[in-house]
Protein backbone atom coordinates (compact mmCIF):
# COMPACT_ATOMS: atom_id res chain seq x y z
CA UNK A 1 0.00 0.00 0.00
CA UNK A 2 0.85 3.78 -0.71
CA UNK A 3 2.38 5.88 1.98
CA UNK A 4 3.52 8.86 0.12
CA UNK A 5 2.44 12.16 0.13
CA UNK A 6 0.20 13.09 -2.40
CA UNK A 7 -0.08 15.60 -5.20
CA UNK A 8 2.98 17.65 -6.68
CA UNK A 9 5.26 15.96 -4.28
CA UNK A 10 4.82 12.60 -5.39
CA UNK A 11 4.93 13.53 -8.76
CA UNK A 12 8.22 14.86 -8.34
CA UNK A 13 9.56 12.35 -5.95
CA UNK A 14 8.13 9.84 -8.85
CA UNK A 15 10.34 12.18 -10.94
CA UNK A 16 13.79 11.76 -8.71
CA UNK A 17 12.93 8.27 -8.29
CA UNK A 18 12.77 7.04 -12.04
CA UNK A 19 15.69 9.66 -12.64
CA UNK A 20 18.10 7.56 -9.90
CA UNK A 21 16.57 4.55 -11.83
CA UNK A 22 18.01 6.23 -14.72
CA UNK A 23 21.52 6.68 -13.36
CA UNK A 24 21.50 3.23 -11.52
CA UNK A 25 20.94 1.61 -14.77
CA UNK A 26 23.29 3.73 -16.34
CA UNK A 27 26.26 2.74 -14.02
CA UNK A 28 25.73 -0.64 -13.80
CA UNK A 29 25.16 -1.26 -17.11
CA UNK A 30 29.01 0.63 -17.72
CA UNK A 31 27.38 3.40 -19.96
CA UNK A 32 27.94 5.81 -18.00
CA UNK A 33 31.66 4.88 -17.55
CA UNK A 34 31.83 4.54 -20.74
CA UNK A 35 30.05 8.06 -21.91
CA UNK A 36 33.03 9.47 -19.27
CA UNK A 37 35.31 7.95 -20.29
CA UNK A 38 34.74 8.95 -24.26
CA UNK A 39 33.82 12.70 -23.30
CA UNK A 40 37.00 12.90 -21.48
CA UNK A 41 39.10 11.64 -24.62
CA UNK A 42 36.99 13.75 -26.64
CA UNK A 43 37.79 16.45 -24.00
CA UNK A 44 41.19 16.11 -24.00
CA UNK A 45 41.95 15.69 -27.99
CA UNK A 46 40.26 18.98 -28.46
CA UNK A 47 42.00 21.09 -25.71
CA UNK A 48 45.22 19.29 -26.32
CA UNK A 49 44.55 20.15 -30.64
CA UNK A 50 43.99 23.87 -28.87
CA UNK A 51 47.11 23.82 -27.22
CA UNK A 52 49.03 22.94 -30.28
CA UNK A 53 47.64 25.50 -32.27
CA UNK A 54 48.68 28.14 -29.44
CA UNK A 55 52.07 26.68 -29.57
CA UNK A 56 52.32 27.47 -32.87
CA UNK A 57 50.52 31.13 -32.86
CA UNK A 58 52.91 32.07 -30.03
CA UNK A 59 55.92 30.69 -31.41
CA UNK A 60 54.82 32.89 -34.51
CA UNK A 61 54.14 35.82 -32.56
CA UNK A 62 57.68 35.07 -30.83
CA UNK A 63 59.17 35.22 -33.92
CA UNK A 64 58.08 38.52 -35.30
CA UNK A 65 58.61 39.99 -31.46
CA UNK A 66 61.97 38.45 -31.69
CA UNK A 67 62.06 37.13 -28.85
CA UNK A 68 62.05 33.88 -26.98
CA UNK A 69 59.41 31.29 -27.27
CA UNK A 70 58.73 28.93 -24.17
CA UNK A 71 58.46 25.77 -24.27
CA UNK A 72 54.63 25.70 -23.70
CA UNK A 73 51.92 28.25 -24.53
CA UNK A 74 50.63 30.66 -22.29
CA UNK A 75 53.33 33.82 -22.06
CA UNK A 76 52.01 35.23 -24.98
CA UNK A 77 48.41 34.87 -24.68
CA UNK A 78 47.13 38.37 -25.04
CA UNK A 79 49.53 38.89 -27.87
CA UNK A 80 48.49 35.87 -29.77
CA UNK A 81 45.06 36.93 -29.32
CA UNK A 82 45.48 40.29 -31.05
CA UNK A 83 46.25 38.28 -34.09
CA UNK A 84 43.15 38.86 -36.62
CA UNK A 85 43.44 35.46 -37.96
CA UNK A 86 42.60 34.29 -33.87
CA UNK A 87 40.06 36.55 -33.18
CA UNK A 88 38.28 36.45 -36.29
CA UNK A 89 38.26 32.23 -35.39
CA UNK A 90 37.39 32.02 -31.91
CA UNK A 91 34.89 35.24 -32.10
CA UNK A 92 32.87 33.48 -35.06
CA UNK A 93 32.96 30.56 -32.55
CA UNK A 94 31.31 32.70 -29.93
CA UNK A 95 29.01 34.23 -32.33
CA UNK A 96 30.92 37.75 -32.61
CA UNK A 97 34.59 39.26 -32.21
CA UNK A 98 33.03 42.34 -30.57
CA UNK A 99 31.91 39.60 -27.71
CA UNK A 100 34.97 37.67 -27.82
CA UNK A 101 36.58 40.70 -27.00
CA UNK A 102 34.63 41.48 -24.01
CA UNK A 103 34.91 37.63 -23.12
CA UNK A 104 38.64 37.97 -23.52
CA UNK A 105 38.98 38.38 -19.41
CA UNK A 106 38.28 34.75 -18.97
CA UNK A 107 41.03 32.26 -19.67
CA UNK A 108 41.18 31.33 -23.60
CA UNK A 109 41.61 27.81 -22.93
CA UNK A 110 38.18 28.03 -21.12
CA UNK A 111 36.40 29.73 -23.62
CA UNK A 112 37.73 26.76 -25.82
CA UNK A 113 36.37 24.29 -23.38
CA UNK A 114 32.81 25.20 -23.72
CA UNK A 115 32.78 25.45 -27.58
CA UNK A 116 34.16 21.68 -27.12
CA UNK A 117 31.03 20.91 -24.74
CA UNK A 118 28.77 23.24 -26.77
CA UNK A 119 29.43 19.86 -29.38
CA UNK A 120 30.26 17.00 -27.47
CA UNK A 121 27.04 17.41 -24.52
CA UNK A 122 24.43 17.55 -27.42
CA UNK A 123 25.75 14.51 -29.16
CA UNK A 124 25.70 12.72 -25.89
CA UNK A 125 22.28 13.81 -24.92
CA UNK A 126 20.74 13.18 -27.96
CA UNK A 127 22.12 9.12 -28.33
CA UNK A 128 21.16 8.70 -24.77
CA UNK A 129 17.51 9.87 -24.69
CA UNK A 130 17.00 8.71 -27.75
CA UNK A 131 17.05 5.19 -26.41
CA UNK A 132 15.94 5.80 -22.69
CA UNK A 133 12.24 5.24 -23.58
CA UNK A 134 12.46 2.66 -26.69
CA UNK A 135 14.73 -0.01 -24.95
CA UNK A 136 12.41 -0.07 -21.97
CA UNK A 137 9.46 -0.34 -24.49
CA UNK A 138 11.27 -3.13 -26.52
CA UNK A 139 11.83 -5.37 -23.59
CA UNK A 140 8.65 -4.71 -22.16
CA UNK A 141 10.49 -3.87 -18.88
CA UNK A 142 8.64 0.06 -19.20
CA UNK A 143 5.87 -1.93 -17.28
CA UNK A 144 7.41 -2.10 -13.63
CA UNK A 145 7.22 1.55 -13.93
CA UNK A 146 4.17 2.47 -15.83
CA UNK A 147 2.10 -0.21 -13.19
CA UNK A 148 3.35 2.14 -10.10
CA UNK A 149 3.75 6.22 -12.03
CA UNK A 150 2.36 8.06 -15.04
CA UNK A 151 3.75 8.03 -17.92
CA UNK A 152 4.92 11.59 -17.31
CA UNK A 153 7.03 11.01 -14.32
CA UNK A 154 8.75 8.03 -16.56
CA UNK A 155 9.45 10.54 -19.19
CA UNK A 156 10.15 13.34 -17.15
CA UNK A 157 12.46 11.08 -14.59
CA UNK A 158 14.43 9.66 -17.55
CA UNK A 159 15.28 13.57 -18.98
CA UNK A 160 16.58 14.40 -15.57
CA UNK A 161 18.76 11.48 -15.17
CA UNK A 162 20.14 12.16 -18.82
CA UNK A 163 20.79 15.55 -18.04
CA UNK A 164 22.17 14.54 -14.67
CA UNK A 165 24.47 11.90 -17.02
CA UNK A 166 25.39 14.98 -19.50
CA UNK A 167 26.22 17.26 -16.13
CA UNK A 168 28.28 14.68 -14.93
CA UNK A 169 30.27 14.60 -18.12
CA UNK A 170 30.69 18.06 -18.37
CA UNK A 171 31.93 18.50 -15.03
CA UNK A 172 34.59 15.77 -16.17
CA UNK A 173 35.35 18.10 -18.80
CA UNK A 174 35.97 20.69 -16.73
CA UNK A 175 38.78 18.80 -14.99
CA UNK A 176 40.22 17.11 -18.25
CA UNK A 177 40.63 20.82 -19.18
CA UNK A 178 41.94 22.42 -15.85
CA UNK A 179 44.43 19.45 -15.93
CA UNK A 180 45.62 20.12 -19.68
CA UNK A 181 45.65 24.02 -18.60
CA UNK A 182 48.18 23.28 -15.63
CA UNK A 183 50.25 20.78 -17.68
CA UNK A 184 50.53 21.50 -21.17
CA UNK A 185 50.06 25.81 -20.45
CA UNK A 186 52.11 28.15 -18.34
CA UNK A 187 50.35 31.37 -16.70
CA UNK A 188 46.93 29.97 -16.39
CA UNK A 189 45.09 30.91 -13.34
CA UNK A 190 43.80 27.59 -11.39
CA UNK A 191 40.87 29.43 -10.16
CA UNK A 192 40.18 31.58 -13.48
CA UNK A 193 40.50 28.29 -15.78
CA UNK A 194 37.78 26.59 -13.41
CA UNK A 195 35.48 29.14 -12.90
CA UNK A 196 35.38 30.01 -16.50
CA UNK A 197 35.31 26.06 -17.97
CA UNK A 198 32.54 25.56 -15.67
CA UNK A 199 30.63 28.68 -16.39
CA UNK A 200 30.74 27.39 -20.13
CA UNK A 201 30.24 23.85 -19.34
CA UNK A 202 26.76 25.31 -17.39
CA UNK A 203 25.81 26.90 -20.21
CA UNK A 204 26.39 24.52 -22.73
CA UNK A 205 24.46 21.96 -20.72
CA UNK A 206 21.14 24.14 -21.11
CA UNK A 207 21.91 24.35 -24.75
CA UNK A 208 22.00 20.81 -25.27
CA UNK A 209 18.92 20.48 -23.46
CA UNK A 210 16.77 20.52 -26.96
CA UNK A 211 18.57 17.74 -28.44
CA UNK A 212 17.70 15.95 -25.08
CA UNK A 213 14.07 16.63 -25.65
CA UNK A 214 14.56 15.78 -29.41
CA UNK A 215 16.11 12.49 -28.19
CA UNK A 216 13.14 11.68 -25.84
CA UNK A 217 10.94 12.57 -28.72
CA UNK A 218 11.72 10.14 -30.68
CA UNK A 219 12.26 7.38 -28.04
CA UNK A 220 8.79 7.64 -27.20
CA UNK A 221 7.56 7.27 -30.92
CA UNK A 222 10.30 4.52 -32.17
CA UNK A 223 9.73 1.82 -29.54
CA UNK A 224 12.62 -0.04 -30.52
CA UNK A 225 16.23 0.65 -29.50
CA UNK A 226 18.28 0.48 -32.54
CA UNK A 227 15.93 2.53 -35.11
CA UNK A 228 15.44 4.79 -32.62
CA UNK A 229 18.95 5.65 -32.29
CA UNK A 230 19.24 5.99 -36.04
CA UNK A 231 16.22 7.81 -36.39
CA UNK A 232 17.61 10.29 -33.92
CA UNK A 233 21.35 10.71 -35.74
CA UNK A 234 18.79 11.22 -39.13
CA UNK A 235 16.58 14.02 -37.80
CA UNK A 236 19.91 15.67 -35.96
CA UNK A 237 21.73 15.80 -39.53
CA UNK A 238 18.52 17.04 -40.58
CA UNK A 239 18.40 20.02 -38.22
CA UNK A 240 22.32 20.33 -39.55
CA UNK A 241 21.16 21.28 -43.25
CA UNK A 242 17.84 22.09 -42.70
CA UNK A 243 18.33 24.42 -39.89
CA UNK A 244 19.85 27.04 -42.14
CA UNK A 245 19.21 26.04 -45.97
CA UNK A 246 16.91 27.55 -47.71
CA UNK A 247 17.94 30.83 -46.20
CA UNK A 248 14.95 33.04 -45.57
CA UNK A 249 15.75 35.33 -48.36
CA UNK A 250 14.93 32.21 -50.28
CA UNK A 251 11.44 31.80 -49.01
CA UNK A 252 8.34 33.42 -50.20
CA UNK A 253 7.67 36.24 -47.77
CA UNK A 254 4.07 34.68 -46.87
CA UNK A 255 5.88 31.21 -45.86
CA UNK A 256 9.56 32.94 -44.48
CA UNK A 257 8.25 34.05 -41.13
CA UNK A 258 6.16 30.87 -39.90
CA UNK A 259 9.49 28.75 -41.14
CA UNK A 260 11.44 31.06 -38.94
CA UNK A 261 9.13 30.62 -35.97
CA UNK A 262 9.37 26.72 -36.28
CA UNK A 263 13.34 26.73 -37.24
CA UNK A 264 13.07 28.48 -33.82
CA UNK A 265 12.21 24.94 -32.37
CA UNK A 266 15.12 22.99 -33.62
CA UNK A 267 17.90 21.95 -31.12
CA UNK A 268 20.84 23.91 -32.36
CA UNK A 269 19.33 27.11 -32.09
CA UNK A 270 20.53 29.65 -29.73
CA UNK A 271 24.09 28.78 -29.98
CA UNK A 272 25.06 33.15 -29.16
CA UNK A 273 22.70 33.41 -26.55
CA UNK A 274 24.87 30.03 -24.49
CA UNK A 275 27.84 33.05 -24.89
CA UNK A 276 26.09 36.22 -23.95
CA UNK A 277 26.87 38.01 -21.54
CA UNK A 278 23.82 40.29 -21.61
CA UNK A 279 21.93 38.45 -18.47
CA UNK A 280 18.39 39.46 -19.93
CA UNK A 281 19.67 37.79 -23.33
CA UNK A 282 20.68 34.91 -21.70
CA UNK A 283 17.63 34.80 -19.52
CA UNK A 284 15.70 34.38 -23.03
CA UNK A 285 17.74 31.71 -24.50
CA UNK A 286 17.51 29.91 -20.83
CA UNK A 287 13.74 30.04 -21.46
CA UNK A 288 13.53 29.47 -25.48
CA UNK A 289 16.23 25.65 -24.38
CA UNK A 290 13.72 24.99 -21.72
CA UNK A 291 10.66 25.78 -24.17
CA UNK A 292 12.15 23.96 -26.66
CA UNK A 293 12.48 20.73 -24.79
CA UNK A 294 9.65 20.35 -23.65
CA UNK A 295 8.21 20.83 -26.85
CA UNK A 296 9.81 18.21 -28.21
CA UNK A 297 9.22 15.75 -25.29
CA UNK A 298 5.83 16.91 -25.50
CA UNK A 299 5.41 15.77 -29.39
CA UNK A 300 6.94 12.71 -28.29
CA UNK A 301 4.59 12.04 -24.84
CA UNK A 302 1.22 12.25 -27.79
CA UNK A 303 2.52 9.12 -28.87
CA UNK A 304 3.67 7.50 -25.38
CA UNK A 305 0.60 8.46 -23.62
CA UNK A 306 -1.39 6.02 -25.83
CA UNK A 307 0.83 3.49 -26.40
CA UNK A 308 -0.11 0.00 -25.66
CA UNK A 309 2.93 -1.19 -23.03
CA UNK B 1 -14.75 -6.75 -16.44
CA UNK B 2 -18.00 -6.42 -18.81
CA UNK B 3 -17.94 -6.56 -22.63
CA UNK B 4 -14.71 -5.75 -22.85
CA UNK B 5 -12.82 -6.04 -26.95
CA UNK B 6 -9.67 -5.58 -27.49
CA UNK B 7 -8.24 -6.42 -31.21
CA UNK B 8 -4.27 -6.20 -32.56
CA UNK B 9 -4.88 -5.16 -35.91
CA UNK B 10 -7.18 -8.03 -37.55
CA UNK B 11 -7.06 -10.29 -35.09
CA UNK B 12 -9.73 -10.10 -32.25
CA UNK B 13 -7.76 -11.23 -28.76
CA UNK B 14 -10.88 -10.49 -26.65
CA UNK B 15 -14.36 -10.83 -28.30
CA UNK B 16 -16.63 -9.59 -25.40
CA UNK B 17 -15.21 -10.81 -22.29
CA UNK B 18 -17.63 -9.97 -19.10
CA UNK B 19 -15.95 -11.67 -15.49
CA UNK B 20 -16.03 -10.81 -11.78
CA UNK B 21 -14.06 -12.48 -9.07
CA UNK B 22 -14.68 -12.33 -5.54
CA UNK B 23 -12.77 -9.86 -3.34
CA UNK B 24 -10.40 -11.89 -1.11
CA UNK B 25 -10.70 -14.48 -3.67
CA UNK B 26 -7.48 -16.69 -5.42
CA UNK B 27 -9.10 -17.09 -8.50
CA UNK B 28 -7.62 -18.85 -11.27
CA UNK B 29 -7.61 -17.61 -15.36
CA UNK B 30 -7.92 -20.52 -17.50
CA UNK B 31 -7.47 -21.08 -21.26
CA UNK B 32 -5.47 -22.41 -24.22
CA UNK B 33 -2.98 -20.59 -25.70
CA UNK B 34 -4.20 -17.38 -27.45
CA UNK B 35 -7.58 -17.81 -25.18
CA UNK B 36 -6.94 -14.13 -24.82
CA UNK B 37 -5.32 -14.80 -20.66
CA UNK B 38 -2.52 -12.48 -21.00
CA UNK B 39 -4.45 -9.68 -22.66
CA UNK B 40 -6.89 -9.65 -20.03
CA UNK B 41 -4.11 -9.46 -17.40
CA UNK B 42 -2.66 -6.64 -19.37
CA UNK B 43 -6.14 -4.82 -19.86
CA UNK B 44 -6.75 -4.94 -15.93
CA UNK B 45 -3.23 -3.45 -15.30
CA UNK B 46 -3.86 -0.87 -17.80
CA UNK B 47 -1.14 -1.46 -20.35
CA UNK B 48 -3.27 -2.18 -22.92
CA UNK B 49 -6.35 -0.15 -23.77
CA UNK B 50 -9.81 -2.37 -24.50
CA UNK B 51 -11.75 -1.26 -27.64
CA UNK B 52 -14.82 -1.50 -25.72
CA UNK B 53 -16.51 -2.47 -22.55
CA UNK B 54 -15.70 -1.74 -19.09
CA UNK B 55 -13.20 -2.42 -16.96
CA UNK B 56 -13.67 -2.08 -12.79
CA UNK B 57 -10.40 -3.33 -10.98
CA UNK B 58 -10.76 -3.04 -7.24
CA UNK B 59 -14.23 -1.14 -7.46
CA UNK B 60 -12.51 1.86 -8.53
CA UNK B 61 -12.46 1.93 -12.67
CA UNK B 62 -10.15 1.34 -14.90
CA UNK B 63 -6.77 1.03 -13.73
CA UNK B 64 -4.98 4.15 -13.41
CA UNK B 65 -2.02 5.23 -11.39
CA UNK B 66 -3.51 7.87 -10.07
CA UNK B 67 -6.37 5.73 -8.11
CA UNK B 68 -4.56 2.50 -8.10
CA UNK B 69 -1.13 3.31 -7.36
CA UNK B 70 0.47 0.32 -4.50
CA UNK B 71 -2.85 -1.82 -4.78
CA UNK B 72 -2.07 -3.75 -8.05
CA UNK B 73 0.68 -5.95 -8.15
CA UNK B 74 1.51 -7.67 -11.79
CA UNK B 75 3.62 -10.37 -12.97
CA UNK B 76 3.74 -10.14 -16.82
CA UNK B 77 4.67 -12.70 -18.63
CA UNK B 78 6.93 -11.28 -20.87
CA UNK B 79 8.54 -8.29 -19.43
CA UNK B 80 12.23 -8.26 -19.19
CA UNK B 81 13.93 -7.51 -15.92
CA UNK B 82 16.28 -4.73 -16.43
CA UNK B 83 19.52 -7.64 -16.31
CA UNK B 84 21.79 -4.67 -14.36
CA UNK B 85 20.39 -3.73 -11.38
CA UNK B 86 20.43 -6.40 -8.34
CA UNK B 87 16.97 -7.70 -6.87
CA UNK B 88 16.92 -5.75 -3.53
CA UNK B 89 17.54 -2.22 -5.77
CA UNK B 90 14.75 -3.39 -8.07
CA UNK B 91 12.42 -4.05 -6.07
CA UNK B 92 13.06 -1.24 -3.43
CA UNK B 93 12.87 1.04 -6.75
CA UNK B 94 9.68 -0.13 -7.41
CA UNK B 95 8.26 -0.35 -3.87
CA UNK B 96 9.27 3.32 -3.80
CA UNK B 97 7.26 4.09 -7.15
CA UNK B 98 4.07 2.84 -5.10
CA UNK B 99 4.50 4.97 -2.57
CA UNK B 100 6.69 3.57 -0.09
CA UNK B 101 8.53 5.74 2.23
CA UNK B 102 12.55 4.44 2.32
CA UNK B 103 12.17 2.58 5.46
CA UNK B 104 9.01 0.93 4.27
CA UNK B 105 10.45 -0.17 0.68
CA UNK B 106 13.42 -1.73 2.43
CA UNK B 107 11.59 -3.78 4.48
CA UNK B 108 8.92 -4.66 1.57
CA UNK B 109 11.46 -5.63 -0.65
CA UNK B 110 13.45 -8.18 1.58
CA UNK B 111 10.44 -9.58 2.84
CA UNK B 112 9.03 -10.33 -0.98
CA UNK B 113 12.86 -11.78 -1.42
CA UNK B 114 12.27 -13.89 1.43
CA UNK B 115 9.06 -15.12 0.17
CA UNK B 116 10.47 -16.16 -3.07
CA UNK B 117 13.47 -17.66 -1.47
CA UNK B 118 16.20 -15.41 -2.93
CA UNK B 119 17.84 -13.40 0.15
CA UNK B 120 20.70 -14.99 -0.58
CA UNK B 121 20.71 -14.08 -3.86
CA UNK B 122 19.16 -10.51 -3.25
CA UNK B 123 22.72 -8.23 -4.34
CA UNK B 124 23.45 -10.61 -7.15
CA UNK B 125 22.69 -8.79 -10.60
CA UNK B 126 19.90 -10.32 -12.40
CA UNK B 127 21.84 -11.22 -15.55
CA UNK B 128 23.53 -13.52 -13.41
CA UNK B 129 20.48 -15.14 -11.95
CA UNK B 130 18.48 -18.36 -13.29
CA UNK B 131 15.64 -18.30 -15.31
CA UNK B 132 13.41 -19.76 -12.39
CA UNK B 133 15.24 -17.19 -10.30
CA UNK B 134 14.29 -14.53 -12.29
CA UNK B 135 10.80 -15.90 -12.76
CA UNK B 136 11.12 -15.51 -8.43
CA UNK B 137 11.87 -12.47 -8.38
CA UNK B 138 8.76 -10.90 -11.36
CA UNK B 139 6.31 -12.67 -8.82
CA UNK B 140 7.82 -10.90 -6.03
CA UNK B 141 7.95 -7.74 -8.17
CA UNK B 142 4.02 -8.82 -8.21
CA UNK B 143 4.13 -8.92 -4.53
CA UNK B 144 6.23 -5.92 -3.39
CA UNK B 145 4.10 -3.13 -1.28
CA UNK B 146 1.03 -5.52 -0.13
CA UNK B 147 -1.10 -5.12 -2.87
CA UNK B 148 -4.79 -5.87 -2.56
CA UNK B 149 -5.08 -7.00 -6.33
CA UNK B 150 -2.33 -9.46 -7.35
CA UNK B 151 -2.31 -10.50 -11.07
CA UNK B 152 0.01 -13.39 -11.65
CA UNK B 153 0.76 -14.82 -15.22
CA UNK B 154 2.14 -17.95 -15.19
CA UNK B 155 3.89 -17.91 -11.62
CA UNK B 156 5.20 -21.01 -10.98
CA UNK B 157 6.20 -22.00 -14.86
CA UNK B 158 10.02 -22.49 -14.41
CA UNK B 159 9.95 -23.15 -10.81
CA UNK B 160 10.90 -26.61 -9.81
CA UNK B 161 8.48 -28.25 -7.22
CA UNK B 162 9.91 -27.11 -3.95
CA UNK B 163 9.67 -23.52 -4.73
CA UNK B 164 6.34 -24.12 -6.96
CA UNK B 165 4.94 -25.46 -3.34
CA UNK B 166 6.37 -22.74 -1.51
CA UNK B 167 4.56 -19.71 -3.98
CA UNK B 168 2.13 -21.94 -3.61
CA UNK B 169 1.64 -21.60 0.18
CA UNK B 170 2.48 -17.53 0.04
CA UNK B 171 -0.23 -17.03 -2.31
CA UNK B 172 -2.86 -19.15 -0.31
CA UNK B 173 -1.71 -17.04 2.67
CA UNK B 174 -2.97 -13.71 0.74
CA UNK B 175 -6.43 -15.15 0.74
CA UNK B 176 -8.55 -13.21 2.11
CA UNK B 177 -6.09 -10.43 2.35
CA UNK B 178 -5.50 -9.66 -1.43
CA UNK B 179 -7.35 -11.01 -4.73
CA UNK B 180 -5.33 -13.02 -6.49
CA UNK B 181 -6.18 -13.69 -10.16
CA UNK B 182 -3.77 -16.43 -11.33
CA UNK B 183 -3.31 -17.77 -15.18
CA UNK B 184 -1.98 -21.00 -15.57
CA UNK B 185 -2.12 -24.28 -17.64
CA UNK B 186 -1.73 -26.36 -14.41
CA UNK B 187 -4.86 -27.14 -14.04
CA UNK B 188 -4.46 -29.18 -10.93
CA UNK B 189 -2.27 -26.66 -9.30
CA UNK B 190 -5.25 -24.17 -9.92
CA UNK B 191 -7.76 -26.57 -8.64
CA UNK B 192 -5.88 -27.02 -5.33
CA UNK B 193 -5.05 -23.44 -4.71
CA UNK B 194 -8.26 -21.37 -5.49
CA UNK B 195 -11.69 -20.87 -5.06
CA UNK B 196 -12.92 -18.80 -8.14
CA UNK B 197 -12.18 -19.42 -11.75
CA UNK B 198 -12.49 -18.00 -14.81
CA UNK B 199 -12.70 -19.98 -17.71
CA UNK B 200 -11.87 -18.27 -21.45
CA UNK B 201 -11.69 -19.78 -24.88
CA UNK B 202 -10.70 -17.57 -27.77
CA UNK B 203 -11.12 -14.26 -26.47
CA UNK B 204 -14.71 -15.23 -24.63
CA UNK B 205 -15.51 -16.04 -21.38
CA UNK B 206 -17.01 -19.89 -21.05
CA UNK B 207 -17.31 -19.21 -17.35
CA UNK B 208 -16.76 -17.89 -14.30
CA UNK B 209 -17.92 -19.38 -11.28
CA UNK B 210 -16.89 -20.71 -7.83
CA UNK B 211 -14.45 -23.52 -7.90
CA UNK B 212 -17.00 -25.70 -5.83
CA UNK B 213 -19.12 -24.87 -8.15
CA UNK B 214 -17.26 -25.57 -11.49
CA UNK B 215 -15.62 -28.61 -9.90
CA UNK B 216 -18.80 -29.99 -8.11
CA UNK B 217 -17.31 -30.07 -5.13
CA UNK B 218 -20.81 -28.84 -3.87
CA UNK B 219 -22.73 -31.33 -5.02
CA UNK B 220 -20.63 -34.43 -6.03
CA UNK B 221 -18.51 -37.16 -4.48
CA UNK B 222 -17.13 -39.89 -6.04
CA UNK B 223 -16.18 -42.87 -4.20
CA UNK B 224 -13.93 -45.12 -5.68
CA UNK B 225 -13.56 -48.61 -4.52
CA UNK B 226 -11.29 -51.62 -4.45
CA UNK B 227 -13.09 -54.07 -6.90
CA UNK B 228 -16.50 -53.39 -9.37
CA UNK B 229 -19.38 -53.31 -6.78
CA UNK B 230 -21.79 -54.89 -7.58
CA UNK B 231 -19.52 -57.76 -9.19
CA UNK B 232 -19.50 -56.44 -13.00
CA UNK B 233 -20.13 -52.64 -12.28
CA UNK B 234 -18.13 -50.02 -12.04
CA UNK B 235 -15.34 -49.53 -9.17
CA UNK B 236 -16.87 -45.63 -9.11
CA UNK B 237 -20.15 -44.87 -7.42
CA UNK B 238 -21.10 -41.03 -8.01
CA UNK B 239 -23.54 -38.77 -5.68
CA UNK B 240 -24.64 -36.22 -7.18
CA UNK B 241 -27.20 -33.88 -5.32
CA UNK B 242 -29.18 -32.52 -8.03
CA UNK B 243 -30.98 -28.57 -7.69
CA UNK B 244 -33.38 -28.46 -5.55
CA UNK B 245 -32.04 -31.47 -3.12
CA UNK B 246 -32.01 -30.20 0.25
CA UNK B 247 -29.71 -32.16 1.40
CA UNK B 248 -26.37 -31.40 2.79
CA UNK B 249 -23.17 -32.73 1.21
CA UNK B 250 -22.10 -34.25 4.34
CA UNK B 251 -25.04 -36.46 5.25
CA UNK B 252 -25.74 -37.43 1.93
CA UNK B 253 -22.32 -38.52 1.53
CA UNK B 254 -21.86 -40.25 4.97
CA UNK B 255 -25.65 -42.40 4.09
CA UNK B 256 -23.83 -43.73 0.82
CA UNK B 257 -20.96 -45.19 2.37
CA UNK B 258 -22.82 -46.92 5.21
CA UNK B 259 -24.81 -48.05 2.14
CA UNK B 260 -21.81 -49.42 0.91
CA UNK B 261 -20.41 -50.69 3.49
CA UNK B 262 -22.97 -52.43 5.13
CA UNK B 263 -23.54 -54.29 1.39
CA UNK B 264 -19.71 -55.48 1.74
CA UNK B 265 -18.28 -53.07 -0.87
CA UNK B 266 -14.79 -52.08 0.13
CA UNK B 267 -13.99 -48.35 -0.58
CA UNK B 268 -10.49 -46.99 -1.19
CA UNK B 269 -11.20 -43.42 -2.01
CA UNK B 270 -13.63 -40.70 -1.31
CA UNK B 271 -13.21 -37.41 -3.78
CA UNK B 272 -15.22 -34.31 -3.50
CA UNK B 273 -16.47 -33.10 -7.09
CA UNK B 274 -14.59 -33.85 -10.68
CA UNK B 275 -10.94 -32.78 -11.55
CA UNK B 276 -11.24 -28.79 -12.76
CA UNK B 277 -9.86 -30.44 -15.39
CA UNK B 278 -12.23 -32.39 -16.65
CA UNK B 279 -14.81 -29.86 -16.10
CA UNK B 280 -12.20 -27.73 -18.19
CA UNK B 281 -12.83 -30.01 -21.51
CA UNK B 282 -15.97 -30.79 -20.72
CA UNK B 283 -16.76 -27.14 -21.09
CA UNK B 284 -14.98 -26.40 -24.45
Amino acid sequence: MSDAPPGRGRFLADIFVVAAYELQQARRTRLLQVGLLLYAAGTAAADWGFVQALREAERSVAQAMHVPATEKPGTLIAEVLKSDDLRDFLGGLIGSTELFDRLATEPVLGLWSGAVAMVLLPLLLLLGTSVSVSTEVESRSIRFLALRTERVPIVLGKLLGQVAMAGLAALVGVLVTEIIGQTLMVQVPILGLALSSTRRAACALAYALPFAGLGLCVSQWIGRSNPARVVAVVFLLAILVFGEWPPATWLPDWIAPGVEVLRGFLPGRGWDEAWTDDPLAFGMGLARYALNTLAWVGLGYVRFDRRDL
Amino acid sequence: MTGVVRRFGRSLALDGVSFTVPRGSLSALVGENGAGKTTTLSVLAGFLNPDAGSVDVLGLGPYHVSTHRGRVGILPQDAELPGASTPRELLYAWARLQGLTAVAARRSADECLETVLLTDRSDHRVSTLSHGMRRRLTVASALVGDPELILLDEPTAGLDPAQARHLRSALAERRGRATVLISSHNLPELESLCDHVVILEKGRCLLHDAMDVVTGRDREVEVILAEPFPPGRSERVHLRLPPGDRRELPDATSALLRELLAEGARIVEVRRGGALEERYFGER
